[in-house]
């Protein structure tokens, strides 16, 4: 009996210790059980690009809520059940951006900041029309070019430019998050 | 054979017992919510007599309606599909599903193209977990696995889901041997409705093109299903978010050329359709509701008669019985819904709590 009590206690250490580790932002939500970082672990990065707009700082991979609050009514509103996660995404477009969440146990965190068109700019006044050399001016040389992509890269964010003959076309940020389609 | 060797054996078989009712316990059931968790392993209870077997993500397994297929046209199908299916997890489980059955036709959706790597643990897992122990699981797993997880986690997955123990309800112990099926054929059905207000246009990228280890699956697949003598047909689903660029659309339409195969962008066809995205779809736009899948199914029905020329095969006794229970099934499931919708004003019992818990 002593044996049998022996080779359980041996097999359920085996079966509680050796987990294997999952997706560090924590998959809160899904049927699959969590043993991840609780949603406060993620909420406020230490650093990272965050885009400002009327005094309101967006910083990424933040609770969405309170930020959606400031900004007001949005200009149009669009959700979907989410592709990565359990619960839904969403969109709120503003004048000159859209911002993007993703849900995160009973939270929405902001997945991305699209600028739009160019009467809103970067921190560092970086709008589309921009040249590359504007972007390497105000951001540096530190880039990892993808295509015509220039991605800066900060904490777990990420800022990238596209440039098309020499213009910037697109400014976009983004929460790196295993899942997120970025 | 002495007393202590025979304590011995008895001792380890009665810790592989445990081990093996503990899994059972731990593992997710899917039934209350997270519905498509059960999609895979539900395949394995069927006759495996089809005609047309779909693989890919949720647009196949939210809009296409196998019971339609049957009742308009006589095909017999049945759809491999789960969520975010990855296209070389398409290909594995198609691999798996040739060992049971020759289908005349193979539909895959498209939209997986826009991954070209492993995306997140959970949506592998639902993929994954449910498929029956074989080569092609075994390859699954090793083209899906993210950096940081182990493939003893899949083969034995009692190591993943212990942390559950808090999680542990009532569903988990009622559902260990038996679980009901929740599909129609691999179609997850929902009835509600929730208008396309806004389509979300792409956020402009650096590069359309789709990935080598994307392109490398679909040839596989091209090439397994030709070697088999199959038709394959690419489809994109009239689902209107994720956004479907208008370059990867170019790629898909090349690639079907390049290799004599057939892709219809269904995105080009919702008029014909009949589609009305203010009431054909569940949740904005995303998935198809019951009425727009059955549109979308009968269209597709009518093409796949025509080119494929698929023979109705009502008129065969064994298959009119199997599918006459399936559309009771499925039937009895509508009036369900129906009335889950009336009385609470949401589906209740089929997964639409987060939505209207948002609407509220």
């Amino acid at each position: 009996m002593r044996k049998i009590v022996m080779i359980l206690a041996i097999t359920l250490f085996f079966a509680g210790c050796s987990g294997a580790k999952t997706s560090e932002e924590g998959d809160k939500e899904t049927a699959i059980g969590a043993e991840n970082e609780t949603t406060e672990d993620v909420a406020t990065p230490s650093e990272g690009y965050s885009f400002e707009y009327n005094d309101v700082t967006i910083p990424m991979n933040v609770d969405a809520a309170p930020i959606v609050e400031v900004l007001g009514e949005p200009v149009e509103y669009f959700e979907a059940a989410s592709c990565a996660f359990q619960g839904l995404d969403k969109i709120y477009y503003y004048n000159g951006f859209e911002l993007g969440t993703y849900p995160n146990a009973e939270k929405d965190f902001v997945s991305y900041v699209n600028l739009l068109d160019d009467s809103v700019t970067t921190e560092k006044g970086i709008y589309l029309g921009s040249t590359l050399d504007d972007i390497i001016a105000a951001y540096g040389d530190d880039y990892t070019a993808e295509g015509t992509s220039y991605v800066y890269r900060l904490g777990e964010t990420k800022l990238t430019f596209i440039v098309e003959e020499d213009a910037v076309t697109a400014i976009t940020y983004f929460a790196i998050v295993e899942g997120l389609n970025n | 054979m002495n007393k202590k060797v025979i304590i011995n054996i008895a001792a380890v078989l009665l810790a592989l017992l445990v081990l093996a009712l503990l899994q059972r316990v731990f593992m997710p059931k899917y039934i209350s919510s997270i519905h498509e968790g059960n999609l895979i392993e539900e395949y394995y209870d069927e006759v495996k007599k089809h005609d047309v077997i779909f693989i890919g993500d949720c647009e196949v397994f939210s809009n296409v309606s196998p019971i339609t297929l049957w009742n308009q046209y006589g095909i017999p199908s049945y759809i491999r599909g789960s969520a975010q299916q990855l296209v070389w997890q398409s290909y594995y489980l198609l691999e798996e599903v040739l060992t049971y059955e020759t289908p005349k036709v193979v539909v895959f959706n498209v939209l997986a193209m826009k991954y070209n790597e492993p995306q997140k643990e959970a949506y592998n897992r639902l993929s994954l977990d449910g498929m029956k122990l074989s080569m092609s699981k075994l390859r699954a797993i090793d083209a899906s696995m993210l950096q940081e997880e182990a493939l003893i986690t899949y083969l034995f997955p009692l190591l993943r889901y212990h942390s559950r123990w808090k999680e542990l309800t009532g569903e988990d112990v009622k559902y260990m041997f038996h679980k009901d099926t929740l599909s129609h054929n691999g179609f997850l059905m929902r009835v509600d409705t929730k208008p396309v207000t806004v389509v979300p246009t792409g956020k402009k990228l650096a590069d359309y093109r789709f990935g080598e280890n994307s392109y490398d699956y679909l040839d596989r697949m091209t090439k397994l299903c030709k070697d088999k003598g199959i038709e394959l047909l690419l489809i994109k689903s009239p689902s209107v978010y994720p956004y479907w660029y208008e370059e990867w659309d170019e790629q898909m339409v090349q690639y079907a050329k390049e290799n004599e195969l057939t892709y219809i962008n269904f995105l080009d066809y919702t008029q014909e359709m009949g589609i009305d995205y203010n009431a054909d779809t569940y949740d904005g736009g995303l998935h198809m509701n019951l009425a727009g899948a059955e549109k979308f199914t009968k269209y597709l029905g009518q093409l796949l008669t025509e080119k494929f020329q698929l023979q109705d095969r009502r008129g065969e006794q064994e298959l009119a019985t199997i599918w006459q229970e399936k559309s009771e099934f499925y039937y009895s499931m509508k009036e369900d819904q129906d009335r889950e919708l009336k009385e609470y004003g949401y589906l209740k019992s089929y997964g639409a709590i987060a939505q209207s818990i948002e609407e509220e």
